[in-house]
């Protein structure tokens, strides 16, 4: 339960029944001795290459909303996430933006995985500013 | 002089309820509608939730928060829908009076159905009865999750987490993701309370330890947080004498459960149950007073949106059905391993959905429905957790022939631990 990165062990959740799938690591790649074929897919994948869709905030100018929400298209390499957060809190984009807007394609050279706004976000509109003023 | 406007459906709250129930209103020929929402966007709580994992029943894809919101405010803003937002409803009467402010002025509507989709609250410190100083630094997730995704501020660098539900272990993600520390997740139970996917893509990926029958005992710290003692807990979830430790930290989260908001339906004399906190009603999601309906976290804490949504969408359709207040025949009651049911009441047993949250982890669970003591009807359940509601048709129950009070219950193998 407390293993490292580097363990042959998966808890499942393909399911909500929580297997420990246990994989073997050798010269010809992984293979995974236990568990139902979705899970063994799964494990096949959390032992070769995990990954997770990243989503959290990047800074939006001009916009009515201080922080604009994105996601990654397309699951991203769990062991770059610190890498992509860290090159995420440098991006700013301009409002006005649409939900689904590709801001960026092929994050940090990950073929395919592309960074998407999941709001829409309005330019900030003089007038309500001056009527906070007032 | 208020504005006085008289209306077929006022939708009280613009979170995912309200906004199916006004579209499902709308949709079923219901003019005019109103949807009031006291913030500056509607979506309500969806808007922080910029993780994924919404809809997947519904759409069939894995949205975050804010696209799921946006999905349907798209689809209002296609509709007459009166979408009023800075608009705070300060008093509903039991004649359907809604009495609301915003900054056009006081609004009166005189409406023929209302339907409550005011959501929920986070339980505080003060109702855990924490004790200790009264430092800065002590936030409830929901209150954190705000602060990180909207307003772009990070609460604290050191972080301890009291409560493994859902909102705890996503905001344990997203803090270490933010460059903080979280120290650990701290349950009282022996089991986990949120999604076992959660608990391995939110501990487990960032090697966050979570200490099952452990509590917080203590806050130590004048101006800020400085640390908080941590104590094992016996069966009964007392903390054990001399198992204390001190976990030095800037920052407590609280994830410990969510409660209905239900000021607005007391005022409105609205029955309430006191299992759920929210409304009794019945398979329509009609409360049990004329021409009120109630869906969402208003009713009870559901575990998806999608669920929140689907039920929202039959009051949207049911605002125009004249039987929905008709007197229920069977009244459902929580029994042995059970939380919470919903709905309580059923008229005639043909329609709907049927709720039921277990009170612990069950393997080889068994549902059974029993009638004057005597079991009518049995359902197997291989797996069941609290953190996932058990959803059934309510047409499939071979509902008995006279009516009263049905007991429900629910019993199996625990499953202590993690999994």
């Amino acid at each position: 339960m407390k293993e490292s990165a580097e363990s042959t062990k998966v808890i499942c959740i393909v399911c909500p029944k929580g297997c420990i799938l246990e994989g073997r690591r050798d010269e010809r790649g992984v293979t995974i001795q236990n568990g139902c074929p979705r899970g063994q897919e799964y494990a096949y994948r959390e032992l070769q290459n995990p990954c997770r869709i990243v989503t959290t905030t990047i800074a939006v100018r001009n916009a009515a909303l201080k922080r604009l929400p994105v996601r990654t298209s397309l699951p991203f390499p769990k062991r770059r996430i610190p890498e992509l957060i860290d090159f995420l809190h440098t991006l700013s984009v301009e409002a006005p933006v649409r939900v689904g807007t590709v801001l960026m394609e092929n994050l940090l050279g990950e073929p395919g995985v592309h960074l998407v706004a999941t709001r829409t976000i309005e330019r900030k509109s003089p007038s309500r500013e001056t009527e906070r003023q007032t | 002089m208020p504005r006085r406007v008289k209306a077929q459906v006022v939708v009280i709250g613009g979170g995912p309820a309200g906004m199916a129930s006004a579209l499902a209103a709308f949709e079923n020929g219901a003019r005019p509608v109103f949807l009031l929402e006291r913030g500056e966007y509607l979506g309500g709580i969806l808007n922080q939730c910029i993780h994924p994992g919404f809809g997947l029943h519904l759409f069939g894809e894995e949205l975050t928060g804010p696209e799921y919101a946006e999905r349907f405010k798209e689809k209002l803003s296609r509709t007459q829908v009166e979408v009023l937002l800075n608009t705070t409803v300060l008093e509903i009467t039991p004649q359907r009076i809604v009495r609301a402010v915003n900054p056009q002025g006081v609004w009166e509507f005189e409406t023929t159905r209302a339907v409550l989709s005011m959501g929920c609250r986070e339980r505080t410190r003060g109702m855990l009865r924490l004790p200790g100083t009264r430092p800065a630094g002590i936030f409830t997730a929901g209150l954190a999750q705000y602060l990180v995704n909207i307003e772009g501020l990070l609460p604290g660098k050191e972080v301890l987490i009291l409560g493994s539900g859902d909102i705890g272990l996503i905001m344990a993600r997203r803090l270490t993701l933010e460059g903080a520390t979280v120290k650990a997740v701290v349950e009282v139970r022996d089991s986990l309370s949120g999604l076992l996917r959660n608990y391995v893509q939110c501990l487990h990926d960032f090697n966050i330890p979570l200490w099952l029958s452990h509590t917080v005992t203590t806050i130590q710290g004048k101006e800020r947080v400085e640390g908080v003692v941590v104590s094992r807990v016996d069966e009964g979830g007392r903390a054990i004498p001399g198992s204390e430790r001190v976990v030095p930290c800037d920052t407590l989260l609280l994830s410990v459960g969510l409660i209905p908001e239900n000021e607005l339906s007391r005022q409105a004399s609205i029955p309430l149950c006191p299992r759920t906190g929210g409304p009794v009603i019945n398979e329509y999601f009609a409360c049990e007073r004329e021409g009120f309906f109630a869906c969402g976290n208003v009713v009870g804490v559901f575990d998806l949106v999608d669920y929140v949504t689907l039920v929202s969408q039959g009051v949207g359709e049911a605002v125009n059905i004249p039987t929905a207040f008709s007197p229920a025949k069977y009244h459902l009651v929580p029994g042995d391993g059970v939380s919470l049911v919903i709905p309580q009441k059923i008229q005639e047993g043909k329609k709907g959905f049927l709720f039921l949250r277990s009170l612990q982890s069950f393997r080889q669970a068994a549902v059974s429905f029993s009638f004057q003591g005597k079991e009518f009807h049995k359902l197997r359940v291989p797996l069941c957790y609290p953190s996932e509601m058990i959803r059934l048709n309510i047409q499939d129950i071979p509902w008995p022939s006279q009516g009263g009070e049905i007991r429900i219950g629910i019993t199996g193998e625990r499953i202590r631990g993690i999994y």
